[in-house]
């Protein structure tokens, strides 16, 4: 492939995927900076590993590939957990007032709210299912698993965040 | 109900990839690109000489054996070298593991001191990281080093953070963002700063004036004043503490050096950085 091809590519890819890649990488860092310097390395990395992009699965699937590895690498890393610690601790300290709030704040949670307070592996499912319109079998490529396990955690993170589908059409359940 | 509209709502508003990011990732990768082209020469030249030199050793030894040995001592140097080389073959890249230190009680206070001496000196430069030495009764017995090798290691830590800073600033320059003149006559630039793992941008106001300069025939600083410092964003609090201006560059330039405190989620940074204004001939801040 030659560079032109190569630059072709990449720059249909951030016209295209640009910016819900973006979106996608901020609900996991929840932080601006963060996101834009994970989104600049997933587009380098996309650039250079074009060639070795072997089509068997879709650009916009090899693109979240590299967007949830590079972002569940951060999630790791001991900088990242460090802070999640501290914030946990202040959290826990400021418990005590926050918890006359609870019930009512839980009634006024938006479904976008309940998403971001799930567990990453639920998360990760709804946004990719429901923002990005990745199918169970793109989600099973996207997450390194098998559509079984995407189901699950599909149906478990519906319940968890309030979602249920009758009949095709999505609403609130409280 | 269109969850996907939910979803996004739930995200800070305009989240999108704009055009300076596409710009500074095609940048850089055109830069990546570029140091291969002169690399490349380079490393096919270094393996060639290294090819000739291993298919020219065994001829060189066979001359060395068939040339009779000078004299006695000759002879003899050569034999502790080749024994040299039975002990010790190529260097290793990895060092052989060192023999922990075995200090006293005493000597271990007195390390743990210079230690603490150490990080506070090099902390004092509030090059932007958050790093104290715990207390002397977690010391493991296997992390006890000499305080030169304490200090290297400070050095070292404290070099790659800044290192780390360079690189992620030089790619948010690469579009900077524009020089603004306020209605008030102030100037703000903005700037970032770096701590470990977050780049931050911040926002550098001050109040300069200029003035024509006959022997130049252009337009010189003459006075920088009321400089203040914002973070673009309000995530984490930053609170500057000092600044100190000077004059470069023949009136030319401003260089302003500024330190602070930034708070983000509990961790406290200490943090200095240098921001330079420049006016061109005509008076204009930039």
């Amino acid at each position: 492939m030659t560079n032109d091809d190569k630059e072709r590519l990449l720059y249909e890819a951030m016209e295209q995927h640009g910016d819900y890649l973006k979106r996608l990488v901020y609900t996991y860092v929840k932080e601006l900076q963060k996101t834009e310097d994970i989104v600049q390395d997933v587009f380098i990395k996309f650039y250079k590993s074009i060639d070795s992009f072997e089509g068997r699965s879709s650009i916009k699937t090899y693109l979240y590939r590299i967007a949830v590895n590079e972002c569940q690498n951060y999630l790791k890393s001991w900088h990242y957990r460090k802070l999640e610690v501290t914030e946990k601790v202040r959290t826990w300290l400021k418990r005590e007032s926050l918890e006359v709030d609870y019930l009512q704040k839980e009634q006024n949670q938006s479904i976008g709210e309940l998403v971001g307070s799930l567990p990453i592996k639920y998360r990760e499912v709804l946004w990719l299912h429901y923002y990005v319109e990745l199918s169970i079998t793109e989600m099973a490529d996207v997450l390194k698993c098998s559509p079984n396990t995407i189901k699950t955690r599909l149906v478990r993170g519906r319940r968890l965040a309030k979602i249920t589908i009758e009949e095709g059409e999505i609403e609130y359940e409280y | 109900m269109n969850i996907k509209h939910e979803l996004e709502r739930s995200l800070p508003a305009s989240i999108k990839l704009s055009e300076k990011e596409k710009t500074n990732i095609r940048t850089k990768i055109q830069k990546s690109h570029q140091p291969k082209y002169h690399v490349k020469p380079l490393i096919v030249s270094i393996v060639a000489v290294i090819l000739i030199g291993i298919s020219l050793l065994p001829t060189i030894q066979s001359v060395e054996k068939a040339s009779p040995p000078s004299n006695d001592n000759s002879m003899a140097i050569m034999d502790e070298e080749q024994q040299q080389n039975i002990e010790s073959p190529a260097p290793s890249v990895e060092e052989p593991p060192k023999e922990p230190l075995s200090l006293t009680d005493e000597e271990k206070k007195q390390y743990y001191k210079e230690y603490v001496e150490i990080v506070e000196r090099a902390m004092q430069k509030k090059p932007g990281l958050s790093t104290s030495v715990v207390p002397i009764e977690e010391f493991d017995d296997k992390y006890w080093v000499t305080p030169e090798e304490f200090e290297e290691m400070i050095q070292e830590g404290v070099e790659q953070h800044l290192a780390t800073e360079r690189e992620k600033i030089d790619n948010m320059l690469i579009t900077p963002e524009p020089v603004i003149t306020n209605a008030d006559g102030s100037t703000t630039k903005t700037t970032y700063i770096y701590f470990p793992d977050i780049l931050k941008t911040i926002e550098v106001t001050g109040y300069f004036e200029t003035q024509y300069n006959e022997i130049y025939d252009r337009q010189l600083f003459t006075k920088a004043d009321n400089i203040s410092t914002k973070l673009a964003y309000p995530r984490g609090t930053w609170e500057q503490t000092s600044y100190r201006v000077s004059l470069i560059d023949g009136g030319r330039t401003y260089s302003i050096y500024i330190e602070g405190n930034f708070d983000y989620n509990g961790l406290h940074f200490e943090k200095a950085f240098t921001i330079e204004f420049n006016c061109d001939v005509n008076g204009k801040i930039y």
